[in-house]
Formats: structure tokens, C-alpha cells, sequence
């Protein structure tokens, strides 16, 4: 309390409320956090069991490979039990962190149980031996199909509490962060940086100068920009936020983000395939130019499953789409978030006009970085460093032997349970009814700087570090 | 200053005043500290990001202004969380 409210009488005062004292935040505060706990608890159980000489293989199950309806049907039927723990297993985990964060959890249980059940049904459909002869990758089915389903039928609200794209997908990252190597993340990491910062600035650029060009706000178009530029939704409302942007100009920016990303998941992989990219080369050019990490890992994981079925047409591990999108989404694009909030904030605050509906923006100040940091990175390099450590101890043919079957590929199968959650979660919650109509101006502008992302993306991913995004595929 | 000493406009100017100090969208009841109502009013938010993630910060939403507020944003619209608003 300052000196000059001291000496006001105490029935005149204004109280300091309770919210000013409390601590803000916390490391169960958000999903990131969230992700993080679950990710590397299920890699802790995973290696635990593993040291003790068994596997969770009999937990991470998955369909097998199947050529008649007669054949799928025993093949659940013969897994139904494990299924059912791995169900019982997924909701408690989600369950812990739904209630935490204050979500209806009588309306997320039964809406992550359709969604399980579905999920299995699309791996299964997935697993037919002429799949991928129509196209049928799980990432594609299980878009698609929520797509239909969303569009054509209204859900009920409570089953939208089971959709949680972002927090599936930050869970698959921190699982996926078990299957690469330490070394390849200080390996990759630098080169993923440097071509996802000179991609992120030239489109952010592109979209704020193209958007101003055109007459639009300077927050709208920073906060376009950054969308466009950094991570997509998760970036256009922390802008917003940073920048405090109207609701509207934050929905619109969304809404563009969603339909171009959507746009991306078909159109990168089959492009990547008409071109004859090698997996590796696909997945960097992937991780630069999709704008939400959840679309470019259905995009990624899309590209590797057509490369699995190609036999041997595409050059590359399958594997490697997906470990290239994220090393250059996640660690080249994602944790530089907090950075431009933190710029954006400064600048909208000292540079650009005040608000004319009274609002006085409080100073920005360095917090802003951490506190928009987007924390599932940390668990994502924490699963990577603990597996590189477990298997130092492992000669290259043990490694392969014994570490890869019990206990790399059941928290792979893991992660492909989290990545489907979220490809349906994805299709269930796009009603482009409900999306906001972005008009024609900012739509131009954001459609510049897709086209110069994508251009730059595929010079620098294609050509420009073509050998060295290869390395690193195999 | 003396309590005794100062006149009612006084008084008015240093409430005002302590109150444009301490009036802090964190206490206001137009600041929409719910992250399920923000998803459901800010379209596609939940389709590929989230109201619960970290990237949101502690930015809300101010249904007065229709803008996006940090917690120690301030305005001269405010009113309290327990009903008092600030006249003016």
C-alpha cells in the first residue's frame, strides 16, 4: 500500500484482494505442464519394467497387420483385455489432469471413451493389408473422418470435453522424445533453428507488412503474422494476449490458421510424394512450412506411413518425417514463442497507439518469456536424454536386439495412440460453420505469407541443406 | 497530507487515484477467468491450440472491452469482483 492510501481512513480504502497475492502459474498449472508429467511417467514405467527383465509391450498393444474382416475381428477380440487397461491406463492419466485443470471430467471419461474406441477402429482400419494400396494412413482416416462426422452432425457438448487436440499431441511429442537420440537434437538442433528463424521472419514480415499494406490494425496483423510464422493457433493467442488484441482479430487469425494447416496436411505429404522427397528432406520441409504442430505431425506421420508401404520408392526411414518435423517445428519454431510475445508486447506497448476503449496495458517485462514458453520441450529433451542414457550401456546389436522391441517400440506404439487421439480430435472439433468469416483482407495477407513459406521452405529443406536433412533421416 | 486536513475533493482524487493503483483486471469481474468459456468464444481456438496450454499466459478475456487483458492490465471501467464498481 502506497503512502497516500495509508492515510485514507480504513472504511474508504481499497482492499488489495487476494488475487494479487497469489502465485500465478505452477507445474500443474497448464497441459504443457500436464504433457510433460505424463510423457516422462510413462517412460519412467516403461524403463522400470524393462530393467526388472519384461516389457509394457502387453500395455502398448496394436493391431497387427490383417487381410480379412474375419481376421481383424480376432485379432481385437484376442487384445480386448490389453486394450481395456490401455484405455483404463489413458483415462486416469488425462482424468488426473482434467480435473486439475478444473475440466468437467463426468463429460471427459465417457467422451474419451468413444474416442478410444474409434481411435482403435481406425488403427485397426489402418492395419489392413491393402490400406495404404486407397490411401487409408490412420493420420488421413482418422481426419477425415472426424471431419464428416463434425460437419454433418452436431455433437453433443459434453463429448467436445474429450477432445483435447493440443494436450494429445503434446503427450505423443514428449513420447516421441523417447525415440530420438540425445545426439541428434545437439546435432540437428542449430541447423533446424537457423532455417526455421529465417523462414518465420520473412513470412512474419511478409503477413504484418502485406496486412498493414491493406489497412489492417497493427496488432491484427502481428498477430496473423506470428500465426502464420511461428505455431500457429497456440502463437496467435499468445499474441493476441501479448499485444491485447480484440477477441475478433484473435478468431480470425485461428480461423485462417485452421483452414491452411488443414489445407497442409493433404497437400504437403502428396506433394512431398509426387516430388519423390526422401523422408527426411519431406519432414524438414513439413516442420517449416505446416503451422500448428498438430497438423504437421499428421502431415509428417502421413509421409512416413505412405514411405512404409512404398516399398522402398521413397528414400529414407519412415521414421524420419516425423523426427524431422519436430526437430525443426519444436525446437527450430516452437520455443521462440515466448521471444516474440515478449517483442510484440514491448513494442505494442512503447511504439503503437493506445487503445481507445481505456485500456492501459501494464508494462511488459521478461516473465512474459517463461511464462509462454511452451513447457512440453522440456519433457520432450528430458524422455530424449534419459533413453540415449539408458542405452549407452547397450552395444549398437543389443540395442537393436533387446533396447528397440521392449522397450523403444512400446512407447512408440504409445505415442502413436496419443498422435491418434489427437488426428481424430482434430476432424471432431473443425465445424467450419462455427468458424469465424475472415474476410477478404486477411485472408490475402495470410495467404502471402503461406506461399512465401512454403517456397522458402522447400529451397532450404529441398536444396539448400538437402544432404544434411538426409543424414539425418537415416 | 493530513487526514483531517483534506477536503472532499481531496479525498475523491486520492480514492480515484488509489483506485486506477490497485484496479487491476485480476480483480475484475469483466475479466473472464474461464478457460473453457474463452475456447468456446474465441472460434478454432480449441481445433489446433488450447485455452488450458501455457501460450495463453495469463491473458484472459475482458467481455467489456472484447480484448484480450493481462492481469494488471487497468482501466477506468473497473468493478470489482465483489460487485463495487469505480465511479465515474
Amino acid at each position: 500500500m502506497n503512502q497516500v492510501t495509508s492515510e485514507l481512513p480504513a472504511s474508504v480504502r481499497p482492499s488489495v484482494s487476494a488475487t494479487t497475492q497469489t502465485a500465478r502459474g505452477g507445474v500443474f498449472s497448464n497441459e504443457d505442464w500436464w504433457s510433460v508429467w505424463i510423457g516422462l511417467l510413462l517412460v519412467v514405467i516403461a524403463w522400470l519394467v524393462f530393467a526388472s527383465g519384461s516389457s509394457i509391450k502387453w500395455l502398448a498393444a496394436a493391431p497387427a497387420k490383417w487381410s480379412s474382416v474375419a481376421q481383424a475381428g480376432a485379432d481385437i477380440a484376442a487384445h480386448l483385455p490389453n486394450y481395456a487397461v490401455l484405455f483404463v491406463v489413458f483415462a486416469l492419466l488425462f482424468g488426473i489432469a482434467s480435473t486439475v485443470l478444473k475440466q468437467r471430467l463426468a463429460h471427459f471419461l465417457p467422451a474419451f471413451l468413444v474416442l478410444f474406441v474409434v481411435s482403435l477402429l481406425i488403427f485397426e482400419t489402418a492395419a489392413w493389408t491393402q490400406a495404404s494400396h486407397y490411401n487409408l494412413e490412420a493420420p488421413l482416416v482418422a481426419l477425415l473422418l472426424g471431419l464428416v462426422i463434425s460437419n454433418v452432425v452436431r455433437l453433443p457438448a459434453w463429448f467436445l470435453a474429450g477432445l483435447r487436440v493440443e494436450f494429445f499431441i503434446k503427450v505423443g511429442i514428449v513420447l516421441l522424445g523417447a525415440t530420438l537420440p540425445f545426439t541428434l537434437l545437439v546435432w540437428a538442433g542449430p541447423v533446424a533453428v537457423g532455417q526455421a528463424t529465417a523462414v518465420s521472419l520473412l513470412t512474419f514480415f511478409v503477413i504484418f507488412f502485406t496486412g498493414r499494406a491493406l489497412g489492417l490494425d497493427r496488432r491484427f496483423a502481428a498477430v496473423l503474422g506470428v500465426g502464420g510464422a511461428v505455431c500457429g493457433v497456440s502463437a496467435a493467442i499468445a499474441i493476441a494476449g501479448a499485444v491485447r488484441a480484440k477477441r475478433e482479430q484473435a478468431s480470425v487469425a485461428i480461423t485462417l490458421v485452421v483452414l491452411w494447416a488443414i489445407v497442409m496436411i493433404f497437400v504437403l505429404p502428396f506433394t512431398s510424394h509426387a516430388l519423390g522427397l526422401s523422408t527426411g528432406v519431406a519432414g524438414a520441409w513439413i516442420g517449416t512450412s505446416e503451422f500448428a504442430d498438430a497438423a504437421g505431425i499428421a502431415a509428417a506421420q502421413a509421409y512416413g506411413d505412405i514411405a512404409r508401404n512404398a516399398g522402398g520408392a521413397i528414400a529414407g526411414a519412415p521414421e524420419a518425417a516425423v523426427q524431422n518435423f519436430t526437430l525443426m517445428k519444436v525446437v527450430g519454431r516452437d520455443i521462440w514463442i515466448g521471444i516474440w510475445a515478449f517483442v510484440l508486447a514491448w513494442v505494442a506497448t512503447t511504439r503503437w497507439d493506445a487503445f481507445d476503449d481505456g485500456v492501459q496495458a501494464k508494462k511488459v517485462n521478461v516473465g512474459e518469456i517463461w511464462a509462454r514458453f511452451p513447457k512440453f520441450v522440456i519433457g520432450f529433451v528430458i524422455a530424449s536424454a534419459l533413453i540415449t542414457w539408458i542405452a549407452s550401456a547397450y552395444s549398437l546389436a543389443d540395442y537393436r536386439k533387446v533396447v528397440t522391441p521392449d522397450l523403444v517400440a512400446p512407447i512408440t506404439a504409445l505415442r502413436t495412440w496419443a498422435f491418434t487421439f489427437c488426428f481424430l480430435s482434430i476432424g471432431l472439433t473443425t465445424r467450419f460453420g462455427s468458424l469465424s468469416k475472415a474476410g477478404w483482407k486477411p485472408f490475402v495477407a495470410f495467404t502471402a505469407g503461406v506461399a512465401i513459406n512454403i517456397i522458402i521452405g522447400y529451397v532450404l529443406s529441398v536444396h539448400v541443406f538437402a544432404a544434411y536433412w538426409n543424414s539425418v533421416g537415416h | 497530507m493530513s487526514w483531517m486536513s483534506a477536503t472532499n475533493t481531496d479525498v475523491i482524487v486520492l480514492v480515484r487515484r488509489q483506485l486506477m493503483e490497485t484496479s487491476r483486471c485480476a480483480d475484475c469481474r469483466h475479466r473472464l477467468d474461464d478457460r473453457l468459456a474463452i475456447e468456446r468464444r474465441v472460434s478454432g481456438l480449441a481445433v489446433f491450440g488450447s485455452a488450458y496450454g501455457a501460450s495463453i499466459g495469463e491473458s484472459r478475456l475482458c467481455v467489456l472491452h472484447d480484448r484480450l487483458v493481462s492481469p494488471d492490465d487497468r482501466c477506468a471501467r473497473f468493478s470489482a469482483l465483489d460487485g463495487s464498481a469505480m465511479s465515474g
